[in-house]
Parts: structure tokens; C-alpha cells; sequence
């Protein structure tokens, strides 16, 4: 990607005080960039934070500190009126997509009314541009006259889609999209928003714990974990090789179907813990099986990777990790593997076992 | 522990045959008229895990809920026999039922902290099924054997979370107590509906391998339903796909992911393929033969089933003539 990205996301925190003034950091501290044209995927367990990102990006929750620069313009500068003349560029799709309709209303109205609140367009020009939308994503005009609640689950969504780029928005978030939708449906809508992509260059954050609807449709990766980013970068590649040991128990935990595949993944200590008070340093170290000493001293250091751009490019894959920061990237997979297949195990049995002069057990035990 | 009271006049002990065998099964739904499932067909031995496989409304959970008689009122069983171990399923009587449910079969339902009881510790809900099977067991049996479960499921802590009440727990944790709750008491055949929806992925992979190293040490025999392709090729022996209620292919799972049969399957397999591409490969290990061969084969060369609409197309392998 070249040029100055349309939205870059700058040290963005967004904190909730819950229960007895206890502080919940939902989103902490978080760098990120988008693209015109682009997808950034963005994926991690339910309690990551990704939700409350990309809520806080359209500033339907305040955060508490950071830069939120949406074409050059400071978005938390903006108040009232220019704020919401904005919005008719920014957009987001929700999981379930009644949710944001009014029940009441015909589907007509509903893709209408951005419009209305928008631009003054006269009755024949709302008409055209209600039209316009309708075939953009599919939408076969009898919808028009109908509740939303009358329709089936994918055109619901297909209609909140045609809501959300009536207005002709640069850049939507897209939060679990296809969540609630069967396989074959699902890549039917994936389908439809990337055709859109191309068709009229919108920057998308696609928000899913689906890996899969995240691959098919996104060229950047964003992994959060307990509301950091902990690893971003060009999806392939991180698909292929992440570097992050939360990315990797993450993506080898995803089930393919291919029964030749091995089940060996990495795994972590226990499960996610509760964003309260949370303690420095990175957020995996209480669970990360390759965890040192340094982990829990800071926040962690941000590594740029080198993956198959060209040498001395502006780094474009970001990871933070401790360990990481003075390990080579070949010696770090090989850490990974092995911690991976168990095979860690074996040889500092076998090591200790020298060590100690006595020989090697011959398994596992 | 298992004992039978309810079979034990089956005279078959260790005989041949399937463990579970379901033919011809229809159900109707009574209220809008309509046919949940058509002439269905499963065969099932011991420890093999059968994935069915169906998107939402394809007939896949009635057929798993008429197996256990847990179908609500509104469906109605039109015709069809479920055989299990020998004895037909559906002359059994209400008291019958109650002593195989639990004891001989048992479900593992989804929906985490939200199908337990909320007022009850966690652990004394297991305490529950075991109690309610075996009466005569003193109360610190029970009380270890819960706590048994629940280690084998992987709770940190058991002695201290045996104590804690649903909603002290995250989703994967109430789920796990879901799944201890169906395997209390070493249930010949599990039945788990769709029961890792909702969960995070490593979570359902920590819980579906939790799961199948259990199955597969007490040799228990498993039905999953699920949308998933990825869930049954990781962790299922036999596959059944479904739609509108009638069974389109039914093989083992090397052969139905090496050549999938029937137009509908092959659709199905595309989209999860197309979804998935060929993710997180680079250094994927391929299983080498000799670990495959360590998963005992389940090829059923014959099926209960009316052999016109259906042709052998492989070992065990059988697929719905499309018309």
C-alpha cells in the first residue's frame, strides 16, 4: 500500500469503570492503519476488544485518549454538526442486522433514510439512488415493500449492507457480518462486499472471530488479544507464519476441512482473563507457554518482520513480542514448532538427562 | 462403574452388529405439517464418531433427539426403527428410558451457563446425574467422582470450582461442566448437539480434543451434528450429510473428503474450502500411515437402508442417486 492511509488509528485507549471503580482497558493503546480499497481483518477471541474498536473508531463510544485521523482530519476534534455530516462517510454493519432496523419500517425507508438525513435529494433521485443500492448488493426489488422481519436472515443483511453505502461512505466496519448466516449463504455476502470493494474503493474493518470469512476477504490481518493489537500484517502471511505465540495458538487452533491435517496446535495456559486491572506487561505472558522473565516487566516491544517485501521497505508487519525482539525469525518458528509438537519437551528432558548423567527416557512420559 | 439394567436382558453381549442403528426414521412436525426427516438411516459402532452434517432447518438435531426420545410434542415419529444395542428404542417405556438416559446414552447440550442451573453449584448439579443412576452411593463417592469428571475435562482447580455456581464461569467452562454432566456416568453413546457453537476457536479446539481422547479411551461412541466440515474432518470417523431432512451421503471421512459424491456435498465442501483456502499450511504436518492406521477404521459395508436411492461408491461409502 502506498500513499497516506485514509483512516490511521493512533494510541487509542478506551477504558470502562465497572463495578466497584474497577477499570476495564477494552482497547489499549492501539496503532492502526486502513487503506483506501482496503480490508483490515481484525480478529481475537469474544473479550479482545475488537467490538469495542471498532465502535470507538466511528466514535459511537468516546475513548479516553488517542488520534483517530480519518483523511486527514482529527476525528475527536470534530463536535455536532461536522461530526455528523462525516458520518455519512463511515459506516458499520452489525452481526445481526435487525437490530438496527426500525421493525416498523419498510425496507424501502430504511435504505432511504441515511439518505434523507444526509442529502437532499428530490423524490426521483432518492428513488434512483434506492435502486442503485439495491442492485449493488443483490436485492431483488420486491424487497422494497417489505418488513424487514418478513425477509430471511442473508437479505436482512444484504439490506443493512445497501443501508450502510447508501450514502456512498469511504470506509465501513463491518462487525461479524456473517456471524448468524449458514456457510454457503455466508460466502454469498462475502462475495457481494468485496465486489462492492472494488466497484467504488470503500476501506473496510471486517470484525469476525470467523478466521475463515476473515481470510477470504481481508489483505491485512490485525490480531487483538485483551485489547492490544499484539500482530499485524499482510494476511498471507500471517496466515502462513504468525509470530506472535497468541497468533499462533489462535490460527492452529482453526479446524480445516482436510482430515489429513495435523491437530497439533499451541497451546496456552488456561483461558482468556478478565480485562480487569490487568497487570503490566505483555498481556499473554500469564498464559504464553514460551514466556520469560521480561514479559511481565513493560509493554511489549514492537518488532517490524520481514516478510516477502522488499528488503529495506517501510515494514509493514508489526509484532510484539519480548522474546521475539532478539531472536532471529527463522529461530523463533523454530521455537514455535517445537513447542508446538511437544518436541521442546523431549529435548530438555533429553539435555537434563546428560546433565545429570542419566540416560535419556526413551518417550514421552 | 457402567452397569445396565435396563439392556441387560439384551443376549448379545459382545456380538456382532452395529451399536446404533436408526432405519427408515420420518418425523413430522404435527403443528406445520411438515416433514423434519425423511427416511433417515444411521449406523454407528462402538467408539466411532459419527459428524452430521446440515445447515440450519436441514432435519440434523431431530434426528439426533429422536435417537435419546427427547423429541418435543410437537414432532411426530410417522414410521422408521431405532436399534440399539439389539433392542429396539421405541418400545421402551418412560421408566425405561429415564434409566438408559444417562446411563447408556447421554446428550451434551449447547448454550454454556445458560442450560445449567443457575442456583446450584456447579458440581452438585454432576453430583445430580450420578446420584439419580446410582443411589447407593455414598455421598463422598459422589463428591469424588464429580470431581474426577471434572479434572478429566480439564477444570484448573476442581476441588475449589466444584463449589462455584454458572455464572462464575466463562462459556467454556459451563460447557465443560455440560459435557462432564453427560459422561458422569460413562455413557456407552454421546450425543452432543451442535455444542461448540458460540465458542472461541481455541476453546472449542481445547474442548473438542478434551472430548475425543476421552471417547476414544473408554471406546464410547459419539454423534455430533454441526455445520462445521472443519470440526468433522479433525475429529469425526463417519460422516452423514443432511438436507431437508434426508441423508444425501453417508461415508467414512477419508473418502468423503478425498471425493466427496453427491452435488450437495460437493457444494458444501467448496464453500468451506473457498472460506478456508488453504490457511495456515506452510509447515503443516501431514499424518503419516502409520498414525493413521492407529484410528481403527469404521467401514460400514452395509446400511439400513432402501438400497435403491442409494449406491455404493467406495468402501463403506454410499451416496442418494440424484434425480
Amino acid at each position: 500500500m502506498t500513499g497516506e492511509p485514509l483512516l490511521q488509528i493512533r494510541n487509542l485507549t478506551k477504558t470502562f469503570i465497572v463495578g466497584n471503580k474497577q477499570k476495564l482497558v477494552a482497547v489499549s493503546s492501539v496503532n492502526l492503519d486502513v487503506h483506501a480499497g482496503e480490508t483490515v481483518g481484525l480478529v481475537g477471541e469474544s473479550g479482545s476488544g475488537k467490538t469495542t474498536l471498532g465502535r470507538v473508531v466511528l466514535r459511537l463510544a468516546e475513548p479516553d485518549s488517542g488520534e483517530i485521523r480519518f483523511d486527514g482530519i482529527n476525528l475527536l476534534r470534530l463536535d455536532g454538526e461536522p461530526m455528523r455530516r462525516q458520518r455519512a462517510q463511515m459506516q458499520i454493519v452489525y452481526q445481526d442486522p435487525m437490530l438496527g432496523f426500525n421493525p416498523r419500517f419498510r425496507v424501502r425507508n430504511i435504505i432511504a433514510e441515511p439518505l434523507q438525513l444526509h442529502e437532499s435529494l428530490g423524490r426521483r433521485e432518492l428513488d434512483r439512488r434506492v435502486m442503485e443500492v439495491l442492485e449493488l448488493t443483490d436485492l431483488e426489488e420486491r424487497v422494497l415493500k417489505e418488513r424487514p422481519g418478513a425477509l430471511r436472515k442473508a437479505e436482512q443483511q444484504q439490506v443493512a449492507i445497501a443501508r450502510a453505502i447508501a450514502t456512498r461512505p469511504r470506509f465501513i466496519v463491518l462487525d461479524e457480518p456473517t456471524g448468524l448466516l449458514d456457510l454457503s449463504v455466508s460466502v454469498r455476502i462475502i462475495g457481494i462486499l468485496r465486489r462492492l470493494q472494488e466497484e467504488q474503493n470503500i476501506a473496510y474493518i471486517f470484525i469476525s472471530h470467523d478466521l475463515s470469512a476473515v481470510r477470504a476477504i481481508s489483505h491485512r490481518l490485525a490480531i487483538m488479544y485483551l485489547g492490544q493489537i499484539v500482530e499485524t500484517g499482510p494476511i498471507e502471511e500471517v496466515f502462513a507464519r504468525p509470530t506472535h505465540p497468541y497468533s499462533e495458538a489462535l490460527l492452529s487452533s482453526v479446524l480445516l476441512p482436510d482430515p489429513h491435517r495435523s491437530r497439533e496446535r499451541l497451546r496456552l495456559r488456561g483461558e482468556i482473563p478478565s480485562p480487569i486491572d490487568l497487570p503490566p506487561g505483555c498481556p499473554l505472558a500469564p498464559r504464553c507457554p514460551l514466556v520469560e522473565e521480561r514479559c511481565s516487566t513493560g509493554p511489549p516491544p514492537l518488532v517490524a518482520i520481514q516478510g516477502s517485501g522488499e528488503e529495506g521497505a517501510t515494514p509493514t508487519w508489526w509484532s510484539t513480542c519480548f522474546p521475539l525482539a532478539d531472536s532471529s525469525v527463522d529461530a523463533w518458528y523454530g521455537r514455535l514448532k517445537a513447542k508446538r509438537s511437544g518436541e521442546d519437551v523431549l529435548i530438555a528432558k533429553a539435555e537434563a538427562a546428560v546433565e545429570g548423567g542419566v540416560p535419556a527416557e526413551a518417550g514421552p512420559s | 462403574m457402567a452397569t445396565e439394567p435396563a439392556l441387560e436382558t439384551a443376549a448379545h453381549a459382545g456380538a456382532p452388529g452395529p451399536l446404533l442403528e436408526v432405519a427408515g426414521l420420518t418425523l413430522r412436525h404435527i403443528v406445520d405439517d411438515r416433514l423434519l426427516v425423511q427416511d433417515a438411516f444411521l449406523t454407528l459402532d462402538s467408539g466411532e464418531v459419527l459428524g452430521i452434517v446440515g445447515e440450519s432447518g436441514s432435519g440434523k438435531s431431530p434426528l439426533l433427539f429422536a435417537i435419546i426420545r427427547l423429541l418435543s410434542r410437537e414432532v411426530e415419529q410417522v414410521s422408521g426403527r431405532i436399534t440399539y444395542r439389539g433392542e429396539d428404542v421405541l418400545s421402551k417405556s418412560r421408566s425405561e428410558m429415564e434409566e438408559i438416559r444417562g446411563l447408556e446414552m447421554a446428550m451434551i447440550v449447547p448454550g454454556g451457563k445458560f442450560s445449567l442451573n443457575p442456583v446450584e453449584s456447579v458440581g452438585h448439579q454432576i453430583v445430580d446425574v450420578l446420584r439419580s443412576h446410582f443411589p447407593d452411593m455414598k455421598k463422598r463417592e459422589l463428591h469424588a467422582q464429580a470431581i474426577d469428571i471434572l479434572k478429566i475435562m480439564g477444570l484448573p482447580d476442581a476441588e475449589i470450582r466444584f463449589h462455584a455456581y454458572p455464572h462464575e464461569m466463562s462459556g467454556g467452562m459451563a460447557q465443560r461442566i455440560l459435557i462432564a454432566k453427560a459422561m458422569a456416568c460413562s455413557p456407552r453413546l454421546l450425543l452432543g448437539d451442535e455444542f461448540t457453537v458460540g465458542l472461541d476457536v481455541t476453546i472449542q479446539a481445547e474442548i473438542m480434543d478434551h472430548v475425543h481422547a476421552l471417547v476414544r479411551e473408554r471406546n464410547t461412541s459419539l454423534i455430533i451434528t454441526s455445520s462445521d466440515l472443519g470440526l468433522v474432518a479433525a475429529y469425526c470417523d463417519t460422516v452423514a450429510i443432511i438436507k431437508g431432512g434426508t441423508i444425501l451421503e453417508f461415508a467414512p471421512v477419508l473418502s468423503f473428503f478425498a471425493d466427496p459424491q453427491h452435488s450437495y456435498s460437493r457444494l458444501l465442501l467448496s464453500a468451506a474450502r473457498e472460506a478456508r483456502a488453504q490457511q495456515h499450511v506452510v509447515d503443516t504436518h501431514i499424518e503419516t500411515p502409520s498414525e493413521q492406521l492407529a484410528a481403527p477404521p469404521f467401514v460400514h459395508e452395509s446400511l439400513p437402508a432402501p438400497s435403491p436411492p442409494y449406491r455404493p461408491v467406495g468402501p463403506g461409502h454410499w451416496v442418494r442417486e440424484e434425480t
